[in-house]
């Protein structure tokens, strides 16, 4: 079986370790027999169907001016796979275009595509450090933040962390990080996110799944073992990850 | 220098030196002093430097600062300059102080003919408006420490200070985009290399670009090495505009070219210069002792600088003293640890720091990876990048033969880092000095430790149990 994984400006806005992203959800799909079709988007191509996730990163300021019309563009096909719930996965710069707006310190207003009911607004203290929060749904996220856009949540829209224990999250004042709305996650963390945060891989496979009409129960990891010719994904994955996530854990910020 | 003047220089390095050596007594917190004089004499350094009648020249840029400043300091030694420069690990204002009150005389005078300074980017900005230098050489931009920089294009806005705030001569690399298009007052000179090379030097733009180049293995693209290249003097530039992301054909006088190499494991290469009086070019082979292909590059920068500041320099014994400079501390350096004082066969290291996705990709294909143990040491202290996200921007599959462990307080991080690129792990370990041990016990000849900053510093210090190490800032 093959899941088509649409990869969002990845020109522009693949500023840091998103490519991470894409890797763990390739690899972590191989242990649901599944193989993945990464198919990269960019500014003027036309638009893949059938797909069945949609992961999109962070870029610098020119980044997203040089992809916001494209953006603008393809808006609707955005907004109909997210209420047919599409799992999404917006990491920092296209979780603030998925929102309302982006309100620079000086006032100029950037548009978002307004699938997020959240508005950021850019100051001058930069949020920089380690993060470590507690999702009710996914359990202990931990990653590491990096913006000046500070994103608050309006109506209709669940934090996808309720508790940021160490760091800030999506902004200074409210305690929770990232987002959740049907089946797109916005969130602020890169580390990569998804290597150390497994449970949302999972999750964004599962509703993918369910997408196409069935359940994915079962996890193909063997024990971990040492082996003489070296540990590979299958034996390290689950036991690198806890002891990755254990050191992140207790990190300072 | 007016008596005043001269008389508070003489005290400040008097008190400076006293700071000094209560300071070393105590620790190695080299650059205390340099921030105390800073504070007491904000125009200490100011003074110090205009002493030289030859001036300043700051080397900066992502990667290579270290070792570009100490090929251009030998260079300028080997010609008769007396070179002042700041050691490896203080490219900072502070840093350069601090060793200004180390080899300033009791007269305060500092005896030197110029200056070469490696300056961190966001220092060079800083710096350049205390003392605007005579030159510099800006080697390139790639994503490192975000944590601190926030962007790229702060980063390149920060040199476009400097390349503004150069008096005379700035030396700019043709083949990065952020520093081709850098704005500079005075006199502007390119270095670059033939186009054939350009893949292997790629900017960070074009490596997420060009998917076939994300993915390459290097070592085995013979088809970019050997094909030679026009003369220089013959061909229009591209230079590809950031801004608008369109690519303008420039004319630029690029002085000093990188033509061929032998194979991205053994630094050999012919690079062409034009000498600046004659204007003539000519092509020379040349082998630096310096391993890893950037290194080439490097050396080109080097060689472009060094005939700018000396013009009549002769050539050929350029090119012979680049073949004698050995690496700077933790950059492509190689002990070697004799198997009389351990519990182990001999054993050739290599010690190579790594920062960033760029410099992580040319130091594994600048070494033959099969067969030979790697150690993967990262450590997350301010110094090596607190965020170590840009590891899944490096494509390890060059390691895909060797035989890999990992350390660090990331060695986890990186042990999962490797199992996603495929390349099996033998050990994870995050204690530097049990997971060193252990890899030397191997039976091969050669270790190879891929270090962050921090960790690089633990490993040399570890490996200083066995064998003599070189002290830093030789």
């Amino acid at each position: 079986m093959e899941f088509k994984v649409l990869q969002l400006y990845s020109n522009d806005m693949n500023i840091y370790g998103d490519c991470g992203n894409i890797l763990a959800l390739k690899r972590r799909l191989t242990l649901y027999n599944i193989t993945a079709k990464i198919i990269e988007y960019n500014q003027g191509d036309a638009w893949p169907k059938n797909i069945d996730i949609i992961m999109g990163g962070g870029g610098q300021d020119s980044g997203q001016n040089k992809i916001i019309n494209d953006l603008y563009k393809i808006s609707s096909n955005l907004q109909n796979l997210a209420q047919n719930n599409t799992p999404m996965l917006m990491v920092c710069g296209l979780y603030q275009l998925f929102g309302k707006f982006f309100k620079t310190k000086d006032g100029e207003t950037l548009n978002g595509i307004e699938i997020f009911n959240i508005e950021t607004y850019g100051k001058d203290k930069r949020l920089i450090g380690n993060v470590i929060a507690k999702s009710n749904q996914f359990g202990t996220l931990v990653g590491y933040e990096n913006h000046s856009g500070q994103t608050y949540l309006l109506d209709n829209i669940e934090p996808l962390a309720e508790l940021v224990t160490l760091g800030a999250g999506n902004n200074e004042q409210d305690k929770n990080e990232g987002c959740i709305y049907k089946n797109c996650l916005g969130t602020y963390l890169h580390g990569s996110f998804l290597p150390k945060n497994p449970t949302i891989t999972d999750w964004l496979i599962n509703q993918a799944a369910k997408n196409r009409g069935f359940n994915l129960t079962t996890i193909n990891t063997q024990k971990y073992q040492y082996r003489a010719k070296g540990i590979n994904y299958l034996t390290g994955v689950e036991y690198f990850t806890k002891r990755a996530r254990q050191i992140a854990k207790k990190l300072k910020r | 220098m007016n008596k005043s003047i001269k008389l508070s220089n003489i005290l400040t390095t008097l008190v400076g030196k006293f700071i000094r050596s209560a300071v070393r007594l105590k620790s190695n917190a080299s650059a205390y002093p340099g921030y105390i004089i800073e504070k007491l004499n904000p125009k200490y350094i100011i003074n110090q430097l205009k002493q030289l009648p030859k001036g300043v020249v700051i080397i900066s840029g992502t990667n290579g600062k270290t070792t570009t400043t100490k090929i251009v300091a030998n260079l300028l030694q080997a010609n008769g300059l007396k070179v002042f420069t700041n050691p490896t690990g203080s490219n900072f204002i502070r840093g350069v102080i601090s060793e200004i009150l180390a080899k300033t005389n009791l007269l305060g005078q500092l005896k030197y003919d110029i200056a070469v300074l490696e300056l961190d980017e966001a220092y060079a900005a800083q710096f350049i408006k205390i003392y605007q230098p005579e030159y510099a050489l800006l080697l390139n931009v790639a994503r490192d420490q975000l944590d601190r920089f926030g962007e790229i294009d702060k980063t390149a806005a920060m040199l476009n200070e400097v390349s503004l705030n150069t008096i005379k001569t700035v030396v700019l690399n043709a083949n990065d985009p952020h520093i081709a298009n850098l704005d500079v007052s005075a006199k502007k000179v390119y270095f670059d290399i033939a186009k054939n090379l350009q893949k292997l030097f790629i900017n960070d733009n074009q490596l997420h670009a060009d998917d076939q180049l994300r993915r390459d293995d290097l070592l085995h693209r013979d088809d970019l090495l050997h094909r030679g290249d026009q003369l220089l003097g013959q061909s229009k530039i591209s230079i590809l505009n950031i801004k608008n992301n369109q690519t303008t054909k420039q004319s630029i006088n690029s002085i000093c070219r990188l033509r061929k190499i032998k194979s991205t494991v053994e630094t050999e290469a012919e690079i062409e210069i034009i000498d600046p009086i004659s204007q003539k070019s000519q092509v020379y082979n040349f082998k630096p002792n310096l391993k890893g292909v950037y290194n080439l590059y490097n050396a080109t920068g080097a060689l472009a600088l060094v005939k700018q500041i000396i013009p009549q320099a002769d050539n050929n014994k350029l090119i012979k003293t680049l073949s004698t400079i050995k690496p700077a501390f933790g950059r492509g350096e190689t002990i070697i640890i004799k198997s009389n004082q351990t519990d182990f066969a001999d054993k050739t290291i290599d010690l190579i720091l790594v920062k960033n996705p760029s410099g992580f990709r040319l130091a594994l294909s600048s070494y033959n990876n099969d067969n030979i143990p790697s150690l993967i040491i990262i450590n997350d202290n301010y110094a090596d990048s607190r965020d170590i996200s840009w590891l899944w921007d490096v494509n390890f599959t060059p390691l895909r033969k060797s035989l890999v462990a990992t350390s660090g307080t990331r060695a986890y991080d990186m042990a999962l880092r490797l199992i996603h690129d495929n390349i099996a792990v033998k050990k994870a370990n995050c204690d530097i000095e049990q997971a060193i041990n252990l890899s030397l016990k191997s039976n091969k000849p050669i270790l190879r430790i891929y270090a962050t900053y921090t960790a690089m510093l633990e490993t040399r210090q570890v490996l200083a149990k066995y064998t003599k190490i070189a002290k830093i800032g030789d």
